[in-house]
């Protein structure tokens, strides 16, 4: 019944009986399919499918091992970079701090040159003014012994007077300076 | 085998004086049996079978014999069926535990494939699939595994209520639900998965047969026949090439069903 139906629906009109149903199981082709997929199974399950995973696993792990290495090859280059940026920074500052340095040594060699010109200076000038001052007053001195003698030389000759009298002299010309110094 | 198909068909063109008799079942699939069929309906299916299942052997042996970091085309086209399975059906449907099932399941895939392609081999042209034994075999493994690991796995109370209980409906549905449940995940998933290789394999085969028959009757009526042979020609060289896709995605969806049911049986909930 169900081979007929098959064989119309195949468009086939020889549907005779004793033919062989489509749909039947022979049982012989049941075992040698079962017997070659067993075989296939075996086979294959010993010897390829494992072979495979293996070479999947190994590529697997040489790309992750090619991975790593570029990631460690990364990272000491990056360690690397950082390691001279440092340095770089360093010496920067050491440089700035050596300006820095040079700056304040000349700022204070120009400071202390500077006051030791103005001590000296100063100095010299003291010194000057302190011998024009002993010139002065020495000068002043033998002015006064000089004109007071000339003076009462002058005086006398003028006067006629002598004016012998010491203590007369003397009070005339602290009088006369007197009236000079005024 | 279709030459063999056409010479029938020739005489029986001759004997018809020009009526047109379509390839027959007995003379497409089970022209050479032994005694009645009922042992093996036909010795060249079986003969296929053999030379089949030794090529795939013989293929993926040399294909694996090295098994190399950087593989050689061989190797190359070994693995890329193999992973085909192992990652786009395997791990894509049953997860982590997709793996330890690659292996049965590229197995199972290269098997029916090539057993189907025999179909298009030149001289085979007989796809060993459209022999109901082999898709009922298949099916009736994939029956026994499923449920077997499901068993297995969650008892055989808890597997009855993984493939039958679906949870969060009301609880006057599962008088309707449970039953349409056993039957489609129990009952009738090995006959879907048998008959729907076996149909399109016997189909596709008749189909290209008949193509052929058509194209070989036409040119042998003369006449009109020799501007008319050229569409069922043309059809039958089609038919090559869409027979070529129903080889390979047969293959596939038994495969791919076979993982989807293993999956469902392996799940912790529904």
């Amino acid at each position: 019944m169900t081979s007929t139906v098959l064989h119309a629906a195949a468009g086939t009109p020889l549907a005779a009986e004793g033919e062989i149903n489509p749909i039947g199981l022979p049982w012989g082709e049941v075992l040698i399919g079962v017997i070659g997929f067993a075989v296939l199974l075996f086979v294959l399950g010993k010897f390829v499918w494992p072979q495979f995973e293996k070479a999947y696993a190994a590529r697997t792990k040489a790309i992750e091992g090619g991975i790593a290495d570029a990631e460690a090859a990364q990272r000491e280059a990056r360690d690397a970079l950082e390691q001279y940026r440092a340095q770089l920074a360093g010496a920067r500052e050491e440089a700035a701090k050596i300006r820095e340095d040079a700056r304040a040594q000349a700022q204070a060699i120009r400071d202390d040159m500077l006051t030791q010109a103005h001590a000296e200076s100063e100095r010299i000038a003291a010194a000057g003014r302190a011998q024009l001052d002993a010139q002065r007053a020495q000068i002043v001195a033998e002015l006064r012994s000089d004109l007071g003698r000339v003076s009462v030389d002058l005086a006398s000759r003028v006067v006629g007077e002598s004016l012998e009298d010491e203590a007369r002299q003397r009070r005339t010309v602290e009088r006369f300076l007197a009236d000079l110094e005024r | 085998m279709t030459g063999h198909l056409l010479h029938q068909l020739a005489l029986l063109a001759a004997e018809n004086e020009g009526g047109f008799q379509a390839p027959t079942v007995q003379h497409s699939f089970f022209f050479d049996p032994v005694g009645d069929g009922s042992f093996i309906a036909s010795k060249k299916a079986m003969i296929l079978l053999g030379i089949g299942v030794v090529a795939i052997i013989a293929f993926f042996v040399a294909a694996a014999r090295r098994a190399a970091v950087l593989p050689g085309k061989l190797q190359f086209a070994g693995e890329g069926l193999y992973g085909f399975v192992r990652n786009g059906v395997a791990i894509e449907v049953m997860g982590k535990q997709g793996r330890r099932w690659a292996p049965f399941l590229a197995t199972l895939f290269i098997f029916i494939l090539v057993l189907n392609l025999m179909e298009l081999v030149p001289v085979a042209q007989l796809p060993v699939t459209s022999h109901f034994a082999i898709p009922v075999f298949l099916a009736v493994l994939i029956w026994l595994l499923y449920n077997g690991v499901g068993i297995r796995k969650h008892g055989l109370f808890g597997y009855l209520k993984l493939q039958t209980f679906i949870p969060g409906v009301p609880w006057y549905m599962h008088i309707l639900l449970i039953p349409i449940e056993f039957l489609s995940n129990i009952l009738l998933r090995p006959f879907t998965l048998a008959v729907r290789l076996f149909a399109n394999m016997f189909a596709g085969h008749m189909l290209v047969g008949v193509a052929a028959a058509g194209t070989v009757f036409l040119l042998e009526s003369g006449g009109a026949g020799y501007a008319l042979f050229v569409l069922p020609g043309l059809a039958s060289i089609l038919l090559v090439f869409f027979e070529l896709l129903v080889c390979s995605l047969q293959a596939y969806v038994f495969t791919l069903l076979a993982a989807i049911y293993l999956e469902g049986s392996l799940a912790d909930s529904h």
